[in-house]
């Protein structure tokens, strides 16, 4: 039987032991399965303490490294560009909104009147619903987990897919990284889509933002406060390294994993770094460059697809030779717009500004 | 089992977890990180999907996972905001537990309402008390703090 | 001379039809853009910019919509990519109705907004890009023939929509949005797990193609159950409505009229489209009950509470959950060959109805908070003298929402129960009727405290506010529009039979 699963395994997962002896070969595959099964027990088992664990400041720090392992999962299935982003948005980014609504909405828990919470003792799950609700829960997540396995497993790969013709229309794209091909060219609506929900997302953090006092990642380093020694020079390292592979992930978009989501959330992650260390300081309202950024990429990414309709044929069609560089240019663009709204989410306020120091 | 079909099994119980906690738990942190674990699997069923076919790995999910994980963190970053907005007004960290206790909420409010309408004519918008309250409250704090750092 | 005019006509129709591929983009774009350029110039500098862009995309609306009436469905391939790779926009007569729709609410919310929240106190910095996004978001939704790019419209509407209902920031109306916002993410991510499905069943994710390919089994089920579990939860379809009244009676008026009119209904516009496109491979006669019963029951207890509410908004709200229930009970009869067209026929009209009749109630109810400062229904008593055309638009929209002859409500009630009776189903008829009387009861309850007598011994202590003319006037105009609906029918049924789902037109030949 374990011979069974391996030759599946085998022929399933493509490993780099292809050249060894069939023993070897089998081994390693075995291995393989060892490993894809251990992650798979840590992401079950994380996922749990997450949702259902008894500190939440376990959990949301848990949900840090959930996001690790799931980029390490994506990387398994071949998704390099997916381990990227998770690992930079999905864990990183994320993590750093979810540390920063922890300490203003628990930080303050326990200590006052008659609207908080009773914190629970130790032994009791925290503010969760009645038995019959859990047991109910319990039984549809189940229901859904059968349905979905069941499904999933007996899924046979269509002959003919949406991701197969991208491959085979790959050198007509512009670009060798068929994801980038995918996000850039042959369905850039929903790419400019989902620049614009990030944007939406700024927007609608504006109607109910508060004072940027309690808006952001709290009260880090007040003027009093002195700064741990190691910190300036840490910073004064990491800041252009950043920079630098914003600028490298976007360059490599085009041909092997990266682009401008990856290269825009390592740019954001820089600019949480500077919020959180006081090197930049939250501003009520953005200034016209702030704006412009904000919006660039999706003028820029919309007015080169509207252009298209007049010099290419369709709207989104880029004219036939130019499409390498306005892709480049495009990514360029979104990088900025993309890190931009994220680092202002993160922050907390309309704008930011240096602190001079 | 393929290791695709593996991964999608594994996404399947993630599904379920994700909806659980979203069901059982009310701290409203909790359930966007609930909500949060429910994208991530969605993500990881694509991703199997995409790696089923034995000549090729199809690049179109991972366009649409890419694109799914900043919607992901554009929501989640609006539903704090959201949240902690909330918890300024209010105090809580958690929705009032269904409609009935909305509804239990409404009469008092209305009273109030009608009263400060008589008095000024105008009429300030439901909850205007519960917000001052809180804002009080985060005075306070705010003091508590600035002595603590001093 | 006579041929002469009818050629520059037939000249000037061809370009418009020509023109028409290219609008499809445009009602997308035009909003869009236009919502990032007042973003950029800020609404103070040009408060200008919102209506000019509304009055462009109602332009590009116009001539997609002609094109569509005279040229048949439009399609535009983006990218210039055929669509299994590509993103396919595409326009058929249902999409052509919601479109015109959402222009003439859209108009009347954008000459509202500007006014009222200006009246109220609100900012108008970040209503204007969020409310000019989601029309663009609407648009898309309608024209979009891709389930993944939908996904992101339909989060992209969350998104819009939520803010807009916090927009009051007080403790309801965050609660609300907060409820929204899970559950909508809840309903997104099921939509997408849904889409996940069917995408590893049949390699696409055009609409058509998904629809031709997909088999009856049980991916097919699952991802079905899901997706419409999922919309449900966006739409506030019965058991999953309970975000509905609080979210849509605690945002600004026009907020709530875009809200109602316009958000909700573009996801039962998408349960619709994706049920009789996509899965109609599933649409057995069991299946229809299930969804049109969940849609009875909808209407039943939306209109039960809708009675009990103390405050205009709140019934309002309710009756939106109820008229819903009309829009899924299409369902259950379009597998029925006799009852198939007129209860599509019927449906559509309903959602174009309630759209005009929903946003003229909710901007007379907003007249009411702005004039008094409160939607209470008690406080209603004796006033009709100062909001007597609000009032007037309120009856009428109140009366289209009961089906009263002859406005549009009446026919669109009509059609659906011409079909239940052709078929012989009479639950549906009787569902029908009831739904209508139940109205009548919400609607004759609100209209009576319209009507009744000031309280004795009432004391006005300050005179309502003066409403400005545009406020006064635009609930009039729709629901105006609603009841010329009713007079005449034909012009909006020929363009809704163009494209019309093949689960119609099979047992037409």
């Amino acid at each position: 039987m374990i011979r069974a699963l391996a030759d599946d395994a085998v022929s399933g997962a493509a490993t780099g032991a292809a050249t060894g002896a069939a023993t070897d070969l089998e081994i390693a595959a075995l291995l393989w399965w060892a490993f894809d099964g251990l992650l798979a027990l840590g992401l079950l088992g994380l996922a749990y303490q997450v949702v259902a664990g008894r500190q939440l400041f376990r959990s949301v720090v848990l949900f840090i490294i959930y996001g690790l392992l799931m980029a390490v999962a994506w990387a398994r299935l071949a998704a390099p560009d997916l381990a990227l982003a998770e690992a930079a948005i999905g864990a990183g980014l994320t993590g750093a909104l979810l540390l920063s609504a922890y300490r203003n909405l628990i930080g303050t828990d326990g200590e006052e009147g008659p609207h908080a919470p009773i914190t629970p003792p130790a032994g009791a799950p925290p503010m969760t619903v009645p038995r019959w609700a859990a047991l109910f829960a319990a039984a549809l997540a189940g229901l859904l987990v059968a349905g979905i396995g069941w499904v999933a497993v007996g899924l046979q790969p269509p002959e003919q897919t949406a991701g197969r013709l991208a491959l085979e229309q790959l050198a007509e794209s512009g670009v060798e990284n068929p994801v980038t091909a995918v996000l850039l060219n042959f369905r850039s609506i929903d790419t400019i889509g989902e620049v614009v929900v990030l944007f939406v997302a700024f927007l609608a953090a504006r109607v109910v933002a508060q004072e940027l006092d309690h808006a952001g990642p709290g009260d880090w380093l007040r003027a009093s406060q002195r700064e741990p020694l190691l910190v300036g020079p840490l910073i004064a390292f990491i800041a252009p390294m950043a920079v630098l592979v914003t600028g490298y992930l976007l360059w490599a978009g085009g041909h092997q994993p990266g682009g401008a989501f990856q290269a825009g959330a390592v740019l954001a992650a820089l600019a949480v770094l500077l919020r959180l260390t006081g090197r930049l300081r939250p501003r009520l309202e953005p200034t016209l460059l702030e704006r412009s950024v904000l919006v660039g990429g999706v003028v820029l990414f919309s007015a080169i697809g509207l252009a298209g309709a007049g010099l290419a044929g369709a709207v989104l069609e880029y004219p036939p030779g130019w499409d390498y560089r306005l892709i480049l240019l495009i990514e360029t663009v979104l990088t900025l717009s993309i890190a931009l709204p994220l680092a202002l989410l993160f922050s907390g306020s309309g704008g930011l500004r240096q602190e001079v120091r | 089992m393929s290791q695709a079909a593996f991964y999608a099994l594994v996404a399947g119980a993630l599904t379920g977890i994700g909806i659980y906690g979203l069901i059982t738990q009310r701290h409203l942190l909790r359930r966007v990180l609930a909500v949060n674990i429910l994208g991530s699997s969605v993500f990881l069923l694509l991703v199997a999907l995409a790696r089923r076919h034995p000549d090729y790995v199809d690049p179109v999910p991972h366009a649409m996972v890419l694109t799914g994980i900043v919607i992901a963190v554009s929501a989640t970053a609006f539903a704090l905001v959201l949240a902690r907005r909330y918890h300024a007004a209010t105090g809580l960290t958690h929705l009032p537990e269904d409609e009935e206790s909305e509804e239990a909420l409404a009469p008092g409010l209305l009273n109030r309402r009608s009263l400060a309408d008589r008095r000024s004519g105008g009429g300030p918008p439901p909850g205007q008390p519960e917000r001052r309250q809180g804002a009080r409250r985060r005075s306070d704090e705010d003091r508590r703090s600035d002595e603590g750092a001093q | 001379m006579s041929s002469e005019f009818a050629d520059s006509g037939l000249m000037t129709a061809e370009l418009l039809t020509a023109s028409a591929e290219l609008a499809l983009p445009l009602v997308f774009f035009v909003p869009l853009l236009t919502a990032l350029l007042v973003f950029w110039v800020g609404s103070t500098r040009a408060p200008w910019l919102p209506p000019l862009g509304a009055a462009l995309t109602v332009a590009a609306a116009v001539v997609l919509i002609f094109g569509v009436a005279n040229g048949g469905p439009q399609s535009h391939h983006l990218g210039g990519w055929q669509p299994p790779l590509g993103i396919e926009l595409y326009a058929d007569g249902f999409a052509a109705v919601m479109i015109a729709l959402t222009a003439v609410v859209g108009l009347a919310v954008t000459l509202y907004a500007g006014p009222y929240l200006r009246g109220k106190g609100l900012s108008l910095e970040h209503f204007w890009p969020l409310w000019l996004i989601q029309w663009a978001t609407l648009n898309g939704i309608f024209i979009s023939a891709d389930l993944f790019n939908l996904y992101v419209m339909l989060e992209l509407l969350t998104l819009t929509g939520a803010p807009l209902a916090a927009m009051a920031a007080d403790r309801a109306a965050l609660s609300a949005a907060l409820r929204y916002m899970l559950l909508a993410l809840l309903g997104s991510l099921a939509y997408l797990l849904g889409v996940a499905l069917l995408y590893g069943a049949t390699g696409s994710l055009h609409l058509q193609e998904v629809g031709a390919l997909l088999e009856a089994d049980a991916t097919a089920a699952i991802a079905a159950a899901l997706i419409t579990a999922g919309l449900f939860a966006k739409a506030a379809i019965f058991p999953l409505h309970i975000w509905l009244m609080p979210a849509h009676s605690n945002a600004p008026a026009p907020a709530s009229a875009a809200l109602s009119a316009l958000v909700a209904k573009a996801v039962v516009y998408l349960v619709l489209r994706l049920w009789l496109w996509v899965f109609p491979v599933l649409l057995t006669a069991p299946m229809g009950w299930l969804i049109g019963g969940i849609g009875a029951v909808a209407i039943v207890y939306g209109a039960v509470q809708a009675m009990r509410q103390p405050r205009l908004k709140p019934v309002i709200a309710y009756s939106t959950i109820a008229q819903f229930g009309y829009l899924l009970l299409l369902l259950p009869l379009v597998v029925l060959p006799a009852a198939a067209l007129p209860a599509w026929q019927g449906a559509a009209y309903h959602a174009v109805v309630h759209g005009l009749a929903k946003a003229a109630a909710f901007l007379a109810a907003g007249n009411m908070i702005y004039a008094l400062g409160h939607d209470r229904l008690e406080g209603l008593r004796g006033l009709t003298p100062y909001l007597s055309v609000s009032m007037l638009a309120l009856a009428l929209a109140f009366a289209s929402l009961m089906g009263m002859p002859p406005t549009g409500g009446f026919l669109s009630k009509w059609l659906l129960l011409s079909g239940a009776i052709a078929a012989e189903q009479w639950l549906w008829a009787a569902v029908v009727i009831v739904g209508g009387l139940l109205a009548a009861v919400y609607a004759f309850r609100v209209l009576a405290y319209v009507h009744a007598a000031p309280p004795s011994g009432w004391v006005e202590l300050r005179a309502p506010r003066r409403l400005p003319r545009i406020m006064e006037w635009t609930p009039v105009v729709l629901a105006l529009l609603a009841l010329l609906l009713g007079v005449s029918g034909m012009p909006l049924l020929q363009l809704l039979a163009h494209g019309a789902p093949e689960i119609v037109t099979q047992w037409a030949e």
